[in-house]
């Protein structure tokens, strides 16, 4: 029943997955058009009657002064317009055609507009002070350059963040494979073999340490590997779990003491022979890796905010869901250590008499 | 004592971020240096196989980035570590009046036996930068005030001394494993009462 459940569960996530995605890029068109309308806007309200007026303007003036401030601004907002659709368009969006086309019309629409600026812009430029305008729109340049570079890096290190989480994903559901098939499955397959000390004891030494691998390789990894294309969004994704991460960390950290006691109370050589005998780590260092997972994804999480532009995606909401785990797990695990000395001092007096 | 086991030696390596902590584990055990992206997080533990003497050690070394603030966590990770490496950069003080913390925080959260002679070994990074600003008199008297803790002046980038380095943290900590061998310090195992005629349970497997 609980795998239909969750091939149900699935099954509704990845239909929803997808809706929200066609929302959303819509809604992404939407405020593309928005923007370009603006733009148009302003161009309309400044072409004509303007340009005639900014051929008598002295260039020490206010009104001209205003206007080459707010042409400034508009240059920079078409870039980042062209920038931003080309982004979209590369990750195979919905709406692709329809933002390449509203993008296409704005970018010559401006340029045309802009010439013409610049050629009256020239001619006063020859009359007055050549060196310093030049000089100016150099600058402008550079700026402009320099304001590139830094969306593509940022992108770039999106993109690269993203693959360590990925990457490292997918190297831990690989451990869990194999501390579940090697070392828990050798004393399932061959109980015979499994010293009296431990045998009958995989609930304490695995714990859920299988609902954890199941959930990771069967529905975490495949959300993750959704959003290879926009990165900047994958908080979605641990936002999406929180409750499994909430459960089953807490419950496997909680109980992870107990677990590691009784490995060190057996010296035996039964768990070294499985590691030599398919050539892995110890089964310590494969039972500490739940425990140690759960604190990278603020890590991961927090060097990804840091560039991506705030308010957009949900990030910060991801980070935050990442810290409250493992700080959850860590009071849970704090508790456990707590209740264990209760018992001591329970037992103490009737030791001692 | 009589079958000699191979042995495994638990290194854990602490320090704040930045300071070269995964660059350092990478040349020592992988001979890279990256300068391109840095992973933030680095891979749980990397192994290297270590002649000392006559006996082949297998070092695990622990990267412990997200770990530190959660102190409960922390223990579960530090737990029969055989030597604790500390790093600092040498061009960032703040990195430098980090050590005591990490070591404390070490102590605390590991309580090995024996605090005072616990292992240690500190390393200053990054000597292949030009803006230094711990002189390695400095470091050197700091690690003299805290029981003589070993120091090497590293540079993962170019590979200065890390070989060296990492060597020192496998010999100390093979020498305290002896030591502890002989002092047979583990917890005994604790004997369960055996049950008369223990049930056998043929498989269900639900």
């Amino acid at each position: 029943v609980s795998s239909i459940l969750k091939n149900k569960e699935e099954t509704v996530l990845n239909a929803w997955h997808y809706r929200k995605k066609i929302i959303d890029e819509y809604l992404q068109y939407i405020s593309f058009k928005r923007n370009t309308d603006k733009v148009f806007v302003w161009i309309d309200e400044h072409d004509e009657c303007f340009v005639s007026k900014l051929e008598e303007l002295d260039i020490n003036d206010e009104g001209y002064m205003d206007f080459v401030r707010a042409l400034k601004e508009k240059k920079t907002m078409v870039r980042k317009l062209v920038e931003r659709a080309d982004v979209l368009v590369e990750r195979s969006h919905s709406f692709a055609p329809l933002i390449k086309d509203t993008c296409n019309r704005l970018d010559s629409g401006f340029n045309d507009f802009f010439q013409k600026i610049m050629r009256i812009n020239n001619k006063e430029e020859i009359d007055k002070e050549a060196g310093r305008k030049s000089d100016s729109s150099l600058e402008e340049k550079l700026e402009q350059q320099e304001l590139n570079e830094g969306k593509r890096k940022a992108a770039k290190q999106r993109e690269l963040i993203f693959n360590e989480l990925l990457n490292t994903e997918r190297a831990y559901v690989d451990s869990l494979s194999k501390c579940i098939q090697h070392y828990l499955g050798e004393m399932k397959q061959y109980p015979e073999e499994v010293p009296e000390f431990l045998r009958n004891k995989e609930s304490i030494l695995f714990l859920n340490i299988e609902e954890i691998h199941n959930f990771h390789k069967n529905l975490f990894l495949k959300d993750l590997e959704r959003y290879e294309d926009s990165p900047e969004d994958v908080g979605h994704c641990f936002v999406t779990w929180a409750k499994q991460f909430h459960i089953y960390y807490v419950e496997y950290c909680k109980n992870n003491e107990t677990c590691i006691k009784l490995l060190t109370q057996y010296r035996g050589p039964y768990f070294e022979t499985i590691q030599h005998k398919y050539q892995i780590d110890t089964i310590n260092s494969y039972l500490i890796k739940p425990v140690q997972r759960i604190t990278k994804y603020e890590l991961l999480l927090q060097r990804l905010m840091s560039c991506c532009e705030e308010s957009k995606g949900e990030v910060k909401e991801g980070y935050d869901l990442m810290c409250s785990v493992p700080k959850k797990a860590n009071d849970a695990m704090h508790l456990s250590y707590l209740e264990e000395l209760e018992v001591c001092i329970y037992i103490l007096p009737k030791i001692v008499y | 004592m009589a079958l000699r086991k191979k042995v495994l030696l638990k290194v854990i390596i602490l320090g704040d971020s930045g300071v070269g902590k995964t660059s350092l584990m990478n040349q020592f055990v992988n001979r890279k240096f990256s300068n391109q992206y840095k992973a933030t997080i680095g891979a749980d533990f990397l192994t290297k196989e270590l002649q000392i003497d006559d006996r082949l050690v297998t070092m695990q070394i622990w990267d412990t980035a997200g770990q530190e603030r959660f102190q409960s966590l922390g223990v579960a990770f530090y737990r029969g570590a055989d030597c604790c490496v500390l790093v600092m950069d040498v061009t960032s003080p703040t990195s430098f009046k980090s050590l005591e913390s990490w070591k404390d925080e070490f102590l605390i959260q590991a309580g090995p036996r024996d605090p005072e002679n616990f292992p240690f070994v500190v390393l200053g990074n990054k000597v292949d930068l030009e803006n230094r600003m711990i002189p390695t008199r400095k470091a050197q008297s700091w690690c003299q005030e805290k029981n003589n803790i070993p120091y090497y002046e590293t540079s993962a980038k170019e590979g200065v001394n890390v070989e060296k380095a990492f060597e020192t943290v496998a010999r100390n900590a093979l020498a305290r494993e002896k030591e502890i061998d002989q002092q047979a310090d583990f917890p005994i195992p604790i004997r369960i009462p055996q049950q008369e005629d223990p049930p056998k349970r043929d498989g269900c497997s639900c």
